[in-house]
């Protein structure tokens, strides 16, 4: 099926980015961190797909474009995440029947039944794909509705991998082997890690036939020569002629803003008050830590309210009322930020509107409501603002200005201070000495085999995930960073002791299947992309 | 996203009793002190620190206890990288032994850091790393030796020296401007301001003298901090057409067959102003620099 958007005035490109670390523990029964996975598949991919699924049996010519990068394609495909996440569920099922009966006569009963309904939703939609939910993804692929970008491997900060340009394209190359093996097609678009580009890092993103990416705002506006569209047109990087898509801070605004942005109204549900927390052990307990530590489970009876403490009882239906005036709003605004950026570019104006997928549904509650309505809204009045992919756009609109894309990143301050601080700067002397070690190992035995190349691919698997950008983030955001710094560490280690037993043909076989048994991740990983 | 929350607080279990389980145990304890003492990784008192510690139970490798109300159900032993959890084995593993059983059990599975060496805080090579950090700081960590990080005469001290390198060679060329920051001994990264905006950089760490003079030890590459804003003045970017299901010309290596204002599929050609010069559109080699 063709994904031509509809002509019209201009364009509105939404991008969710849909990522997790690769956060797998098979050496414990129950781990705390795998709650994240479990988390955002019940309240962020399963509603997703869903909302697809609507969209399309009611004939909704929807555009939407996900990034899924290859650590959580790898673990969306992980049967031992798969076995997990069945069993998580039918708890949170077992929960769901409690509720209704602790809620029944109250005013909480009908959040209750919602959480209830929701719940066995979920678990049709897991059976319907039989726990493959990439699957599910794959068929809307398919329809030419939904574009999928791919990302880094193990969406590596690539600004700071930079002085192992090996590195930096192993994470491309793997990235998109995972997005082809899974897919069953090449990759058009790439989600760069937190934004963050560097001049060249294009074209490695040539090599592997990918054709655009998306960079933060000031990307485009600070390139050289100035290209005169600003931010509303993509820009050709003139080493490679991959195109940049900028990301509209106007969009970001309405969506992200804590003090401005839709997801901050009272009436939206809040997120801190979990029963988790908020019930006695003694009937909460069974579905919080072992040892009665306290965690989230999903439900939740009130809503944001005002900023103090004081909160009053969620009301779904009010809620749901409000996500549909907001994104009656949304679609709105974008009209009149068409028709007034198009005269003046002399071109159809493309707004790139990228937001976390995470945001939708595990943060924002009601987010899955808004897209619905987001998208039925642009599909029935598309004469203004029609929706589209970035890849569509290039294809209809292939005449664009050609710059120098500047040196950004979507986070903190706009560059790489997030990922560069006195909080975790500690870990880029170890990853580019593991980077420059294993390009020594591949290159020095490039025709291994047996026990020596599966060593080799795990070392490789080792250094990507060593290289993850989320343990730096941790680290500097302050939450759990016990957990960051023990598995950058891990991996570290890990990739050490392979390095070591492969220059002293001291392989232990035994040890090296614990760690492929432990760090799985991408099982057609070949070294070589290291030479 | 719990991310208030942490993982440590999981309970231990008890260690295998199993006979078979303990005879492959101390198997492979056997190996590995062979291997380690063979390596030097560890004294001969940590290691039989360690065997005491094992024989007596004292060492934590068991799972955490499963929740009361958890299912005991246990999904499938989880296949290795390179062995599809189906069974199927992946080219890399044909020919592989199947594993012993408890072999990859949870407890061996959350021992495989035990006995792994701390990493190094240095890898003695000498090596100075300078990274852009924002337009206005640069990220800079330097590698050295131990005995490196000590001046060879006590007058001497560690230092930073950093160059502005914009547009030049330093072995032909002096830098535009130096500037020096004294580093303590075991300092091993700074962030450091950009004395000058849109200037590249160099750094260099060695010896700092009283007389002023500088030993360099190690030399970075050059670093651009990113621009702070819009380019000011000059001409705007030039266009160019791009076919998308065309093979990228900056991948080109060899001369396209037509000029790139006659167009055709898959070239990219200049727009609205024939013959116009692709250095007008940047410098850069490949993609324009193809057509130049």
């Amino acid at each position: 099926m063709s994904s031509a958007a509809p002509a019209a005035t201009g364009y509105l490109a939404l991008v969710l980015h849909a990522h997790l670390p690769f956060v797998r523990h098979p050496e414990h029964d129950s781990f705390l961190e795998e709650d994240w996975y479990f988390e955002a598949v019940t309240e962020t991919y399963v509603p997703l797909l869903g909302v697809l699924q609507r969209l399309l049996e009611d004939g909704v010519s929807y555009r939407l474009s996900v990034s899924i990068t290859p650590s959580l394609m790898s673990m969306l495909a992980d049967e031992l995440l798969a076995a997990r996440y069945e069993r998580h569920l039918r708890r949170l099922i077992e929960l769901s029947e409690r509720e209704l009966e602790r809620t029944r006569g109250s005013s909480t009963q009908r959040v209750a039944e919602l959480y209830r309904g929701q719940l066995v939703a979920t678990r049709a939609t897991w059976d319907r794909w039989g726990g493959r939910l990439l699957q599910g993804f794959r068929e809307q692929l398919e329809t030419g509705r939904l574009e999928i970008l791919t990302s880094a491997a193990t969406h590596g900060y690539l600004p700071m991998l930079r002085p192992n340009p090996e590195a930096v394209r192993a994470q491309i190359a793997v990235g998109v082997g995972c997005y082809e093996r899974h897919l069953g097609r090449p990759p058009r678009g790439v989600w760069l890690p937190e934004c963050g580009y560097y001049a060249g890092l294009d074209s490695v993103l040539a090599e592997f036939g990918l054709r655009y990416f998306v960079t933060d705002g000031h990307g485009v506006l600070h390139a050289r020569p100035r290209p005169l569209p600003g931010s509303l047109a993509p820009v050709y990087c003139c080493a490679s002629g991959v195109a940049a898509f900028a990301r509209d801070t106007e969009t970001a605004l309405q969506v992200w803003s804590r003090d401005h942005g839709y997801p901050g109204d009272p009436v939206y549900r809040e997120f801190y008050r979990d029963i988790g927390y908020d019930l006695e052990l003694d009937y909460i307990g069974p579905w919080v830590q072992p040892d009665g530590a306290r965690k989230n489970t999903g439900f939740k009876y009130y809503r944001i309210t005002g900023p103090g403490e004081e909160k009053v009882l969620y009301d779904p239906v009010r809620a749901r009322e409000r996500a549909e005036l907001h994104a009656a709003h949304f679609v709105t605004q974008r009209e009149r930020q068409i028709e007034r950026q198009a005269a003046a570019l002399g071109r159809p104006p493309v707004v790139l509107a990228p937001y976390d997928a995470e945001l939708f549904g595990h943060w924002w509650y009601e987010g899955p409501w808004w897209l619905e309505a987001v998208l039925r809204g642009f599909a029935s009045r598309p004469g203004v603002c029609a929706l589209t992919h970035p890849v569509a756009y290039l294809r209809a609109h292939p005449t664009q200005p050609v710059a120098q894309v500047a040196e950004s990143s979507w986070g903190d301050q706009g560059y790489h201070s997030f990922w560069c601080d006195e909080a975790n700067a500690w870990i880029y002397p170890h990853l580019h000495k593991a980077a420059e070690r294993m390009i020594e190992l591949a290159r020095s035995r490039p025709q291994a085999v047996g026990v020596e190349r599966r060593a080799l691919n795990q070392a490789a698997r080792e250094l990507l995930l060593a290289q993850s950008s989320d343990w730096a983030f941790i680290m500097k955001a302050g939450t759990m960073v016990e957990y960051a710094r023990r598995r950058t560490d891990s991996h570290l280690r890990r990739f050490t002791r392979l390095y070591h037993d492969l220059r002293q043909d001291t392989l232990d076989e035994t040890w090296l299947r614990r760690v492929e048994t432990l760090d799985n991740i991408f099982p057609e990983l070949d070294y070589r992309v290291y030479c | 996203m719990s991310e208030d929350r942490s993982s440590d607080s999981r309970a231990g279990g008890d260690p295998p009793r199993n006979k078979q389980a303990a005879a492959g145990a101390a198997k492979e304890l056997l190996e590995r002190i062979r291997r380690l003492a063979a390596r030097g990784r560890q004294s001969a008192e940590a290691l039989a620190q360690r065997i005491v510690r094992r024989a007596l139970g004292d060492v934590p490798h068991s799972p955490p206890a499963a929740s009361p109300a958890v299912v005991p159900e246990r999904p499938s032993e989880p296949a290795p990288a390179g062995e599809e959890a189906n069974g199927r084995s992946t080219p890399e593993a044909a020919g592989v032994a199947p594993p012993v059983e408890g072999e990859l059990s949870p407890e061996r599975l959350a021992a495989v850091d035990e006995e792994l060496p701390e990493l190094p805080p240095d890898y003695g090579d000498r090596r100075v790393v300078l990274l852009a950090r924002d337009p206005q700081w640069l990220f800079c960590y330097w590698d050295l030796s131990a005995v490196d990080r000590e001046p060879p005469a006590r007058e001497g001290r560690l230092a930073l020296r950093l160059h502005d390198a914009t547009d030049i060679d330093l072995a032909v060329h002096p830098s535009w401007s130096q500037h020096i920051f004294p580093l303590d001994k075991d300092e091993r990264w700074r962030h450091l301001p950009l004395p000058q905006l849109d200037r590249h950089y160099i750094a260099e760490v060695g010896y700092l003298w009283p007389s002023g003079a500088f030993q360099a030890l190690a030399c970075s590459d050059v670093a651009e901090a990113p621009p702070i804003g819009p380019a000011v003045g000059g001409p705007p970017a030039l266009e160019a057409t791009v076919e998308l299901d065309a093979p990228l010309p900056g991948l080109l290596t060899a001369p396209p067959p037509t000029p790139p204002s006659a167009g055709g599929p898959g070239a990219a050609r200049a727009a609205g102003s024939p013959g116009a010069p692709w250095s007008g559109a940047g410098s850069s080699a490949g993609f324009w620099g193809a057509y130049s």
